[in-house]
């Protein structure tokens, strides 16, 4: 009867594969989507005939015994934070990272949450906001009589001023790294937060200390690779198919047993 | 009693355990670092006395691993390690060291180089390996050293048995021995990949449908055995007219 949760188990695994891909799909064309993957764990072994064991009374050993496993499961979801590729928006206030780093984005409720997409647009005070119009820290505002603006790979914001010939700077970007980055927390719209996984954000000028570059005018696409991805529908696919294979199989078996008796 | 159907029931029991090892195969067919299990049956056999020749009953004495490498899988970051050879990466539990073929590392927030499991990675000098925070570009090479530039920052350990087979499952693709660990010989590690399961669809697909047809066929044996039986009675207790 073991079989049957074993080939449940394998089921929800392959399951839950489907589903992290099938979001990775959903989300290729995201700006700063970084690919998932669901990784499994093979389960807890019942010792049938334990290794060492003694088979007859001339010493001899069992130099392997029998182990019966039961089953997988999925033990973490990890995200690759490979640099997605880099498109040109010509949007003077689009910015991809380069490199390490997030950008800090003020939550309604005051807390910091961090994002690598950086289609950013300007509020009605002029003030540099994400697409769901929150704040990007540190704050940085734009004059209402600016004629462009420029943002340098360093982080710094300079706006050109009709009748003055000397850009002037309104303010410096700055970003955020993790220890580890794939343990952070995503709370949805591209964004993340910090986790006790992830460590805290280790704030740094762009360009020093391993942080990344800014680039104006471009965006950062998703990492996701269709062709892997699909690969590995195939696989889950199939890896699925064969756990049910296995379910009817060991019903068949008991079902003979069944009528026998 | 008829020993038939009592060696036919051993076997029946041997199949539905093959099952069971076939079942959790299937079930870890992608999980990293995984390798397929196979159970070794034998015959154990009983004097018959004298009239009988000698009773062989099936004994499914014990199961090895398959320690052939899984395929390798390409997936570009930086901690996906996979070893190719007969090497094993240490581990350190809680419970003691643990090995495991399954390198798909992360970075705890001490900036240590741990399991998804969260357990540490060990060094070559069987310490953890701490990773700066300012690493740019980090390079593991075949022999497990890890590089930043010319910095050189640490050493993965692989290790070796002589035996892979006293290894003991634990769960969580980990292995425990109290075999002592020996040096890398032929073991590289591939930084970018990971081992993934090795093991093959085909044939456990093949594996299964083979213990379905025998688990019939034994039923069916058993059955034929006990109509033997009951037609004898009836025969042998029909009341004479």
């Amino acid at each position: 009867m073991r079989t049957l949760n074993i080939a449940a188990t394998g089921l929800s695994a392959q399951q839950t594969n489907v589903d992290v891909i099938s979001h990775n799909l959903a989300n290729m064309t995201t700006t700063g989507y970084k690919q998932q993957r669901a990784e499994f764990d093979d389960l807890i072994y019942q010792d049938l005939r334990r290794t060492g064991t003694l088979t007859t009374n001339q010493n001899n050993i069992l130099p392997v015994g029998v182990q019966i496993g039961l089953g997988v499961n999925t033990a973490a979801i990890s995200r690759n934070t490979e640099q997605g590729t880099v498109q040109a928006t010509e949007n003077p206030l689009d910015i991809a990272v380069q490199g390490r780093g997030y950008f800090q984005v003020l939550l309604p409720d005051g807390s910091l949450s961090y994002t690598r997409d950086g289609t950013f647009k300007l509020s009605p005070e002029g003030i540099l906001v994400t697409r769901e119009g929150y704040q990007v820290e540190p704050a940085i505002t734009v004059p209402q009589d600016a004629l462009s603006v420029s943002i340098s790979p360093i982080g710094a914001v300079e706006v050109m001023i009709q009748g003055q010939p000397q850009a002037q700077e309104v303010g410096r970007l700055e970003l955020a790294t993790f220890i580890n980055p794939n343990g952070l927390q995503a709370i949805g719209n591209n964004l993340f937060i910090e986790s006790t996984a992830s460590g805290p954000p280790i704030l740094g000028v762009p360009g020093e200390q391993g942080v990344g570059t800014m680039l104006q005018g471009y965006l950062e696409n998703s990492n996701v690779n269709p062709v892997e991805e699909i690969t590995q529908l195939i696989v889950a696919q199939r890896a699925y198919e064969m756990n049910t294979k296995v379910l009817t199989a060991a019903d068949e078996m008991l079902q003979s047993l069944n009528q026998s008796v | 009693m008829d020993n038939s159907v009592y060696v036919t029931l051993s076997r029946q029991m041997a199949l539905f355990r093959d099952l069971e090892v076939t079942a959790n195969n299937i079930a870890n067919v992608n999980t990293i670092g995984y390798q397929g299990e196979r159970l070794i049956f034998d015959d154990y056999l009983v004097d018959g006395g004298k009239v009988e020749p000698k009773l062989a009953f099936a004994d499914d004495p014990m199961s090895y691993r398959d320690t052939r490498g899984g395929r390798v899988e390409k997936t570009g970051n930086t901690f996906d390690l996979a070893i190719s050879g007969p090497g094993y990466f240490s581990i350190e539990t809680p419970l003691g060291t643990r090995y495991t073929k399954a390198g798909n590392f992360q970075l705890n927030n001490d900036g240590e180089l741990v399991t998804i499991d969260g357990y540490r990675v060990l060094g070559d000098g069987g310490g953890s390996i701490q990773i700066p925070r300012d690493a740019r570009n980090l390079i593991i090479n075949g022999a497990g050293q890890i590089a930043d530039g010319n910095n050189t920052l640490g050493q993965v350990g692989i290790v070796e048995f002589a035996n892979e087979q006293t290894l003991e499952r634990v769960g969580d693709t980990m292995f425990k021995t109290d075999e002592a660990p020996l040096g890398p010989t032929t073991s590289k590690i591939m930084q970018g990949f990971l081992e993934q399961s090795n093991v093959s669809g085909v044939q456990e697909m093949v594996r299964l449908l083979h213990l379905q047809r025998s688990t019939g066929s034994t039923a069916k044996f058993i059955e034929v055995m006990y109509d033997l039986q009951r037609k004898t009675s009836e025969t042998y207790t029909k009341p004479t007219a």
